[in-house]
């Protein structure tokens, strides 16, 4: 029978490394996407400005964001700041740093998307009932724009959930970078665990993104 | 002679868009009296939202004057300009309901921003939705109401405010022609039983036919001709107006044809 390797994760703590590790990428994720989801409300707000200094601003901040991949600005704050600026970064906090830039940029677009396209009738409707600025942006707007912003955000959510891999390059233990231990250390005993681990670690991406995308799912069909 | 309930005088508004500027308003001056049903008529691009909407100020015109029941709103502050357009009633062509709110809670909520105790503002919405023939509807969602009955919420709930001024905004544009008489006959009766006076707003003469007393016909940015409907109709001078009536008669040929 072919032997797909999943008994080295029962091995010793393998199972609980592995989950540790997940835990960090999970917490990388959410921390990062708790700083982005601040800043990009109010970097959306601004982004809506009629001012050409902040619009130039954020268009730049925006098309950096999208044109850098995220392992190169990984490795520019984590091994640039060593050299530039002699800090020893953690690799968790580079991680952080360079999520938190990319979301809240993606973040920021998305509600300066979902802003702009609240119509214009709208505002005039409710200061034509005599609403207070206060009021208008509490009972019409904010329901309005939270309610085209969250299934995208939570797309975007899902997105930086998955990316987190990606601080495996720069040598955090987190799943990958668990898995691949496991692995290397069982070549020997069990040639094929690579088979078996990545599905394992495949399998607990799967169970955390998709409870999200399926919930994103479902509320873009409830709102839409 | 009567005083004017609503009068402006003079108004100009130019905006500036990237091709140029252009003057939606040049110097218009009207008057409405107390309980007129006034319609204001023009092609699309005349200038008649740039107008009604300067009568409670969500635009500020360039210059000129508007002045409600004697009142110069333009000199007024923010909180007594927002405490005036209260009473300033006013609809659109799109319902601007709130999608995520029931029927009844839709007309509770300008007096929810008022502060009117639950009890009472439940109340007052049920009768408001009893007079626009909706009663049965109180629990639905507007996603789940056809357009005409979209308007009825719109106008119940404009009517929380017991408002003595009615501005309608191309109310009736995006409804089919037994559902425009319906919600006409509707606005009609309101004003018989309530007594608000209102401004209509229009490309359509058969609207201005079916319940104003007065019209003003504009075009680009002027009022052509103001005066009753009836002789307006029988003896249009303006060529505006003679297209119009041009318009309405085509329309009722194709009808008829
Ligand atoms: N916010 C605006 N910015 C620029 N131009 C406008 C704006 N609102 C209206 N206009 C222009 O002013 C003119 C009159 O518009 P409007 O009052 O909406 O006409 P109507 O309601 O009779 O169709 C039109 O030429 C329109 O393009
Ligand atoms: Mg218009």
């Amino acid at each position: 029978m072919l032997n797909l390797g999943i008994d080295v994760l029962f091995k010793g703590t393998n199972f609980l490394r592995l989950l540790g590790g997940l835990w960090i990428a999970v917490r990388i994720s959410l921390i990062s996407v708790m700083i982005s989801i601040i800043a990009g409300l109010v970097m959306g707000m601004l982004m809506t400005s009629p001012n050409v200094v902040l619009k130039i601003f954020f268009r730049t901040y925006l098309e950096i964001v999208r044109i850098m991949p995220q392992m190169v600005l990984l490795f520019i704050v984590y091994f640039g700041t060593t050299r530039v600026f002699g800090w020893d970064l953690s690799a968790e906090y580079a991680a952080v740093i360079v999520f938190s830039f990319w979301g809240a940029a993606e973040m920021g677009d998305l509600v300066r998307g979902a802003l702009i396209s609240i119509p214009g009738i709208q505002y005039e409707s409710a200061q034509a009932l005599g609403m207070t600025r206060p009021q208008m942006y509490l009972y019409v707007i904010l329901p309005q724009t939270v309610r085209r912003l969250i299934p995208l955000s939570i797309n975007l959510i899902t997105r930086m959930i998955k990316t987190t891999s990606l601080v495996m390059m720069i040598g955090i233990v987190e799943v990958l970078k668990v898995a691949q231990q496991i692995i290397e250390a069982n070549r020997r005993t069990s040639p094929n665990a690579a088979f078996g681990v990545f599905a394992v670690v495949f399998l607990l991406y799967f169970l955390i993104c998709w409870p999200v995308s399926r919930l994103a799912g479902y509320l873009e069909k409830r709102w839409s | 002679m009567e005083t004017a309930y609503i009068e402006v005088r003079n108004l100009t508004k130019t905006y500036s868009a990237k091709n140029g500027n252009v003057e939606a308003l040049k110097s218009v001056s009207l008057s409405v009296l107390k309980n007129d049903i006034f319609g204001v008529i023009g092609l699309s691009g005349a200038g008649k939202s740039t107008l009604v909407r300067c009568l409670n100020l969500l635009e500020r015109p360039d210059s000129g004057e508007v002045f409600i029941g004697g009142q110069n709103l333009l000199t007024l502050g923010r909180e007594q300009l927002r405490l005036r357009r209260q009473k300033i009633g006013m609809i659109f062509q799109h319902f601007n309901l709130l999608e995520q709110q029931n029927v009844l809670a839709n007309v509770c909520f300008p007096m929810e921003i008022r502060g009117v105790p639950v009890r009472q503002r439940k109340e007052k919405a049920m009768e408001l939705l009893k007079k626009v023939g909706l009663e049965d509807k109180a629990g639905a969602y507007p996603s789940q109401l056809s357009g005409g009955q979209k308007q009825r919420v719109a106008i119940a709930r404009v009517l929380a405010n017991e408002p003595d001024i009615l501005l309608c905004d191309e109310a009736t544009s995006a409804l089919d022609p037994e559902t425009t008489k319906t919600i006409l006959d509707l606005l009609k009766s309101i004003h018989d039983t309530m007594g608000i006076t209102m401004v209509i707003i229009t490309h359509e003469m058969r609207v201005i036919q079916e319940i104003c007393t007065k019209v003003a016909v504009l075009d680009q940015g002027t009022v052509q001709e103001c005066g009753s409907v009836t002789k307006i109709f029988n003896h249009p001078k303006s060529k505006a107006a003679k297209r119009l009536l041009l318009i309405r008669d085509t329309e009722e040929m194709a009808d008829v044809g």
